[in-house]
């Protein structure tokens, strides 16, 4: 058991020098904590640095990522290997002008991926930010409740749960598709606010969950005893004890919501292709590797480049979300 | 028919990737036919295959040798003398008379056939039916069949079971989805069209139904116009003779027993598994028994697997999806057993000529000059299709091999835009160019044709993807379709009747682009019914040179069928209809030799 | 508790009827129709396929049903019925009846709940296997992982644990046929006979479809067994000396796996129905397939029978995770 400093009778260094000073906010404490969790840290410098691969995409890029046509078509040449692997085929022989090789329709893979960043961190907060949102305070008020209310609030929550997603999908695209919401981002904005539509139901049940235990612990009956109200009780006490599973679920949404657009966009509902010089989402990773599975026998870094970066932002949410729940669990030290 | 091909993964994507026969075929359509613009003659012997790619070794393809290991059996692996092909998709429905897509007719036409069939060069040949006879003005056609024709259960095939085939069809309770292929028969639309709730209008118009069985050993049709190329239609599957007892007793599921396909074809089938595989072996009772002793089709909707399946030795023939056609050539073994000719299909850029700015000839020409069609097929398609000028495939009677107007020329096409009503590329309202979106490889090359337009007309394109079935669903009618879409035609049976006619009449498909030449309807018209074959083809091909002039669509290029064959197949043959696997029109010839 | 089941069981039929109503009407919102794919189809036929299936009847109610019904007959049954006499009506009556007819697909050759019925009991196999697969997985290497926080051993589950819900099913399922194929010469494709029974054809694509939950729930483990870890019941177990597997067993995670029962009810249902990207990759005749394509080809009827009995499981888990609440915590049960 790992639990030794908890059994400590005596006050630790950390734990006198908080005694002796005045105290510190619960955020300036959390960061101090996170600063100490090294993985946590990484993955926090790595998403900083994706941040500005996304916002300076262009110059950074060595190829356009549009369509290529007539001979420079012929000259990028379409499912062209990385350009370490020399092939039979001269036109499929790497070429280090094109880092990863080219996709199907002669696009430079790698600048692809890099634009393919901007969509995974702009947009991707989207359903994260709105699923949390409602997921948190439906999950909130339906377990602390209880009764009649629960009841109608877990209904509909199964209801929710239980609607055909992919048809609501299609609904809104034929509903908005056309308007300035189904434009934004081409589409990926409508696609994603429609995720989070449907997917904070699992986040309101987490929540209520938590809060169904914890509203029959001690510290709450303590303070419902000395009077404080239900808000307060709500916000200062039951909250912050639900941040486990949310952070959590919050972690998994953004590369949920890449993947979700992967597999929606087989079942034809997916980004609106923008093919003006200067369009800032030419593309997005669930894109890529929607693309890139269809050539895994002809041109496997199609798949391997964008999956690569899927995988590795996914473990730096995931490590991030894990150091952040650290910190700002109150008993941590 | 129509074509089936589930994309990719996607064994989902069904109805709707169906290579369309009609008016359709979306790119998607063509998903599983590339050809390389080199050897495109159909028919050669299947020894010569095409490949074009040279023979050494790419260093380093993923691929290593397929393992040729002798490991033991599974069963799905290849036994004794059964052929085993890869299918794609499991169909919906194998009913001959409900029965419309590709993957669905492929089973039908190995356990039945018709009053004649399609011979290697697609030609139309005797099979249950040893003649026919057209009267004089071609409204009536009289089939005499071969003498002790036996089902495969060795019950007496007669022309009483193919008259049943064509009342089924017509009949509005069938409501089979290609029923209207038959309305060349007299009372045939009349049947299909009363309500079934009107009992006695019903037994009025069944009784109306130009179908006889005079003895049993002929069947009279009589036709409600003249139809000199009826005897090819009796090819099809909708005539295939099913059994009445079998399909009354057992009720409209009885497809999904295998017992109860008792069929006239060179194979019966001998078990089904939804989704895994169909079994047939020989049917010793077939006129022309096959030499295979079996044959076996194999669902694998996602290419990959399939492929990998087809290195293990599972299967005999696989269905290459494009995506993965640069492997097959860098590989020094599949390169040698790929196989590609051409398809019966065309497919092009249709306008819609009721909305701007394409009710203006002039820019119609514009992108039809503008699309570089080599560069298209050669390196987006990876070489799975052939550019073509004009509408009939090659193969097809009625082709047009002198067609050379509207051929890739960027200054041209300049010109013809200046020329335009609008003058210039700025002054054009926004255009859209919808595609299906359920075949992911889709949106790559509707990129570049947007891209292509924007580089050499300076034109701006808005791509507009919609889910297959909405895709389609907007075709329908000129109001709702936009302005640009690819689209085609996949051969019901190698006529010029349908291609022209069926497509390209006024009231027929063209209606739904806003297209209409009374000129090119009367030539059609005078191809439908004149009895002297060579009549016929020169009036279709002036009604051709006529549309295709007219440019209601932008003629863009020919699939072509795609597949991978093990060497120790034989003796199989390759026609333009070969939609699901080469041979499978006349599987009687095909032969193992392991 | 057997009145809590009861009424929580009856409170599922006002979930039914509400998703069946938006259902019925987001499908009919979409554009195209069932036979639509077919672009060779004549109009003389589309009307009789729309009269075989009851589409040229009005959307949700008949009023000139009503009026004929009324001029027809003094019966106030036959009024509502006439007035019924529309797609949702007469949709729902059959319903009522446990039928919920003939599927477009196979143009009326066989009913939705006769491919449910076949489907569900393959889907249902592997759904299975996927989830238990995700907890004896994900729950050990939960534990593992808060236990030695922030250790080598906490960082590896992590990565084992993103791999699974990082790459899509789509990608790992096609590259595990390709290594189980290269490496261990494991044919692709497997005989029909293996899906009988509960064999060993449904552990690698029940592997596949369960590495996602597999994820969430090691996550969540961790993260509510590190909760538990330092509460105050947890520190006097220890302090009187009971041994440590006995806290984690009894104390610890009883009530660090309410989060994780929260989650696999709606995941067991969904795996349960099934995937068609893995149903596909490895060829699995399950009920994941006719979810997707009913409506990507509007096959109303089998939308609506496959969205019900879906809602039907989701409604049903979630009982049943309500009830193991009270299991889980007493204290919760006390309440109800």
């Amino acid at each position: 058991m790992t639990t030794t400093s908890s059994t400590k009778v005596v006050p630790s260094d950390d734990e006198l020098e908080l005694l002796s000073r005045p105290p510190r906010s619960l955020w300036g404490d959390a960061w101090r904590r996170l600063r100490r969790n090294k993985l946590a840290m990484i993955s926090l410098i790595y998403l900083i640095i994706l941040v500005f691969v996304a916002i300076f995409a262009g110059p950074i890029s060595p190829q356009s990522p549009g369509r290529p046509t007539g001979m420079e078509l012929r000259e990028r040449g379409t499912f062209r290997q990385a350009a370490w692997i020399t092939d039979a085929d001269p036109r499929r022989t790497g070429d280090w002008r094109f880092v990863l090789g080219t996709d199907s329709a002669g696009g430079d893979i790698f600048s692809r991926l890099i634009y393919g960043t901007r969509v995974s961190l702009i947009v991707g907060f989207i359903p994260m930010i709105l699923t949390l949102l409602i997921g948190v305070i439906v999950g909130l008020i339906s377990g602390f409740a209880g009764g009649w209310v629960d009841d109608l609030l877990m209904r509909f929550t199964d209801v929710v749960f239980a609607l055909p997603g992919l048809l609501f999908f299609i609904i809104m695209q034929t509903a908005f598709g056309a308007t300035a919401l189904g434009k934004a981002f081409n589409g990926l904005l409508l696609l994603f606010i429609t995720l989070s539509i449907v997917s904070w139901a699992s986040v309101a049940r987490l929540v209520r969950g938590q809060v169904l235990s914890l509203k029959e612990k001690e510290f709450v009956e303590a303070a419902r005893a000395v009077g404080v109200s239900r808000t307060a009780i709500l916000i200062k006490h039951i909250l912050p004890n639900t941040l486990g599973p949310i952070i959590v679920a919050g972690a998994f949404i953004v590369p949920n919501a890449i993947i979700s657009e992967a597999v929606l966009s087989y079942l034809g509902i997916g980004i609106t292709p923008d093919l003006s010089p200067n369009a800032p989402f030419p593309t997005s990773w669930g894109n890529m590797i929607l693309l890139g599975q269809g050539a895994i026998n002809s041109q496997p870094w199609a798949l391997a480049g964008p999956a690569i970066a899927l995988a590795s932002i996914t473990i730096a949410f995931v490590a991030l979300g894990d150091g952040l729940r650290d910190a700002l669990d109150p008993r941590e030290q | 028919m129509l074509k089936r091909r589930l994309i990719v993964l996607l064994a989902l994507i069904t109805l709707v990737l169906p290579i369309l026969a009609a008016c359709g075929g979306s790119e998607a359509t063509s998903t599983s036919a590339p050809a390389p613009t080199e050897n495109t003659t159909g028919n050669a012997a299947p020894t010569e295959a095409p490949a074009d790619t040279p023979t050494e070794a790419p260093a380093d393809t993923p691929t290593e040798a397929p393992a040729d290991t002798p490991t033991e059996e599974t069963p799905a692996g290849n036994t004794d003398n059964v052929l085993v092909v890869h299918q794609v998709g499991y169909p919906d429905i194998f009913d001959p008379q409900k029965s419309s897509f590709s993957s669905e007719i492929v089973i039908l036409a190995q356990a039945y056939e018709g009053l004649t069939r399609l011979n290697e060069n697609l030609e139309t040949v005797p099979a249950a039916a040893e003649k026919w006879e057209y009267n004089a003005d071609a409204t009536v056609i009289t089939f005499t069949l071969r003498p002790d024709l036996k089902y495969s259960d060795g019950s007496p095939l007669t022309a009483a079971n193919f008259e049943y085939a064509v009342r089924r069809t017509c009949d509005p309770e069938t409501a089979g989805q290609y029923q209207s292929i038959l309305f060349d028969i007299a009372g045939c639309g009349d049947l299909a069209s009363t309500p079934t709730t009107d009992t006695a209008a019903l037994e009025t118009a069944r009784g109306n139904v130009g179908v006889q069985t005079v003895d049993d050993s002929t069947l009279v049709i009589n036709l409600a116009q003249p139809a000199p190329y009826f005897h090819t239609v009796a090819s099809l599957w909708v005539m295939y003779p099913v059994k009445q007892e079998i399909v009354e007793k057992n009720g409209d599921n009885w497809w999904q027993e295998a017992e109860n396909h008792v069929g006239n074809g060179p194979f019966k089938i001998d078990s089904i598994e939804e989704n895994q595989e169909i079994n047939f072996s020989r049917n010793d009772n077939y006129w022309n028994p096959a030499k295979l002793d079996g044959l076996k089709y194999i669902y694998i909707p996602d290419s990959s697997v399939a492929l990998e399946a087809y290195r293990q030795g599972q299967i005999d023939i696989m269905t290459i999806d494009p995506s993965q056609l640069p492997a097959i050539k860098g590989d020094p073994e599949m390169s040698q057993e790929f196989l590609q000719y051409p398809a019966a299909t065309t497919t092009d850029l249709d306008f819609n000529l009721t909305k701007a700015p394409f009710e203006d000839p002039k820019v119609r020409q514009a992108f039809a000059y503008a699309f570089d069609r080599e560069t298209y097929c050669e390196v987006i398609r990876n070489g799975d299709c052939s550019p073509t000028l004009t509408w009939i495939p090659k193969g097809i009677p009625g082709y047009d091999a002198g067609e050379d107007r509207y051929a890739f020329d960027p200054e041209k096409a300049k010109q013809a835009l200046a020329e335009s009503t609008y003058g210039s590329a700025d002054a054009l309202p926004e255009i859209t160019l919808a595609y299906n979106s359920n075949d992911p490889a889709n949106q790559a090359r509707h990129e570049f044709i947007a891209q292509n337009y924007q580089d050499i007309l300076g034109v701006k394109i808005t791509l507009e993807p919609q889910p297959s079935q909405e895709f389609s669903a907007a075709r329908k009618s000129v109001e709702t379709r936009r302005q640009l879409n690819l689209g085609g035609w996949i051969g019901d049976y190698p006529d010029p009747q349908n291609w022209l006619s069926v497509y390209w009449r006024c009231d027929a498909f063209a209606k739904r682009q806003g297209y209409c030449n009374e000129e090119a309807d009367k030539l059609m018209t005078e191809g439908d019914t004149s009895t002297d074959p060579e009549a016929r083809i020169k009036a279709y091909q002036e009604a051709q040179k006529i549309v295709v002039g007219d440019i209601p669509s932008v003629m863009l290029y020919n699939p072509t069928h795609i597949f991978l064959v093990k060497p120790y197949v034989t003796n199989y043959s390759q026609t333009a209809a070969d939609d699901q696997w080469p041979g499978q029109w006349t599987p009687t010839t095909v032969e193992l030799n392991k | 508790m057997f009145g809590y089941f009861i009424r929580r069981v009856l409170a599922i039929i006002p979930v039914l009827v509400v998703v069946a109503f938006v259902t019925f009407a987001m499908m009919k919102a979409t554009k195209g129709g069932p036979f639509d794919a077919n672009e060779k189809l004549s109009a003389t036929t589309l009307k009789a396929l729309n009269a075989k299936f009851g589409l040229n009847k009005p959307v949700w109610i008949n009023t000139e049903g009503f009026s004929e019904a009324k001029a027809e007959s003094s019966n106030p049954l036959h009024w509502v019925r006439g007035f019924l006499d529309s797609q949702f009506g007469n949709f729902a009556i059959n319903a009522l009846k446990g039928d919920f007819g003939p599927t477009y697909q196979s143009r009326g050759s066989e009913t939705v709940q006769e491919v449910i019925a076949r489907r569900f009991p393959v889907s249902l196999r592997l759904g299975l296997m996927a989830t238990i697969f995700a907890l004896i997985v994900g729950i050990p290497l939960g534990i593992m992982s808060a236990l030695r926080q922030n250790t080598f051993l906490d960082y590896l589950s992590l990565v084992i644990s993103t791999i699974g819900i990082s790459v899509p099913s789509f990608v790992v399922g096609v590259l595990v046929v390709l290594l189980l194929s290269r490496v261990l010469n494991i044919k692709p494709i497997q005989p029909p006979e293996a899906w009988n029974g509960f064999g060993r054809a449904y552990i690698v694509p029940g592997i596949v479809l369960g590495l996602g939950t597999m994820a969430y729930v090691t996550r969540l483990t961790r993260s509510s067994m590190l909760e538990v870890k330092r509460q105050d019941y947890v520190r006097t177990a220890q302090a009187k000396g009971i041994a440590s597997m006995v806290i984690i067993g009894r104390h610890m995670l009883r009530n660090a796996l309410i989060p994780v029962v929260t989650i696999l009810g709606p995941a067991l249902a969904n795996l349960i129905t099934g995937s068609f990207i893995i149903e596909s990759i490895f060829r699995v005749n399950g009920l994941g397939q006719e979810f997707v394509t009913a409506i990507q080809v509007r096959d109303y009827a089998m939308i609506m029978g496959t969205t019900l009995f879906f809602a039907a499981l989701i409604a049903l888990a979630n009982v049943l995770v309500d009830l193991t609440y009270g299991f889980l915590d007493p204290r919760i049960r006390a309440k109800k």
